[in-house]
């Protein structure tokens, strides 16, 4: 595939793609996926654009690949400064700071995000899942049964 | 589709083997190459110790959901 090398957004989603490729167990070579995944993420991170959504793609990346969770956290939060009436925005936040240890914080992003983003459809869909990643590290399991039994979909 | 994982590993955890087993094969019919090992590596790489990866995945491997 060929890539328009100054698009951000597609470079962003292919490391995306790349990162959920190698989650789900579809990367051969999966240390390679890691390094093509981490190495796009860079880039969109250092080429400067505004670009919340591509942003965001390469702020996923570098969190759950690159193990680069406080440099996302930076990322995330001038993103969010810029745009604060974006859930998706706001629960991508949520993400990094989880990865980064900032538990309490994650939480209350997403507590947050649910009251300013009621009808918002990527709140209603991501909000139960990275709520259920904070409960699943406080060992609170009855929580995540209550959190993902409501939003549990296998179809 | 998303936290079935999350779903899967809590029924482990709270010692529901038949639950935990029947989410961990719906979701190896939509994605049959995952492996608990491969979960496991993935979450390494953003949480970074195994002490934060453990609580991910004890349910799965107490219900001893891949046999």
């Amino acid at each position: 595939m060929k890539l328009e090398p100054n698009y951000l957004l597609s470079l962003g989603q292919l490391a995306t793609l790349l990162t959920n490729v190698a989650e789900i167990g579809g990367a051969p070579d999966r240390d390679a996926v890691k390094l093509e995944a981490c190495q796009l993420a860079d880039r969109v991170a250092s080429m400067g654009q505004d670009s919340s959504y591509a942003l965001f793609s390469a702020v996923h990346v570098l969190t759950q690949m690159c193990g680069e969770a406080d440099k996302a956290v930076l990322i995330a939060r001038r993103i969010v400064t810029a745009y604060p009436n974006s859930g998706y925005n706001q629960t991508q936040l949520s993400n990094v700071l989880s990865h980064a240890g900032q538990l309490e914080e994650a939480l209350q992003v997403l507590e947050n995000a649910e009251q300013a983003f009621p009808d918002n459809p990527w709140v209603f869909q991501y909000s139960p899942y990275w709520k259920s990643m904070l409960f699943t590290e406080r060992e609170d399991r009855d929580a995540v049964l209550a959190v993902s039994g409501e939003s549990l979909s296998l179809v | 589709m998303v936290d079935a994982y999350l779903l899967a590993n809590a029924q482990g955890v709270l010692n529901r083997p038949t639950q935990a087993r029947d989410i961990w094969n719906r979701i190896l019919a939509k994605y049959p190459g995952l492996t608990i090992e491969n979960y496991e590596w993935f979450l390494k790489q953003g949480l970074a110790t195994d002490a934060r990866v453990e609580p991910f995945v004890r349910g799965l491997k107490r219900a001893k959901v891949e046999e």
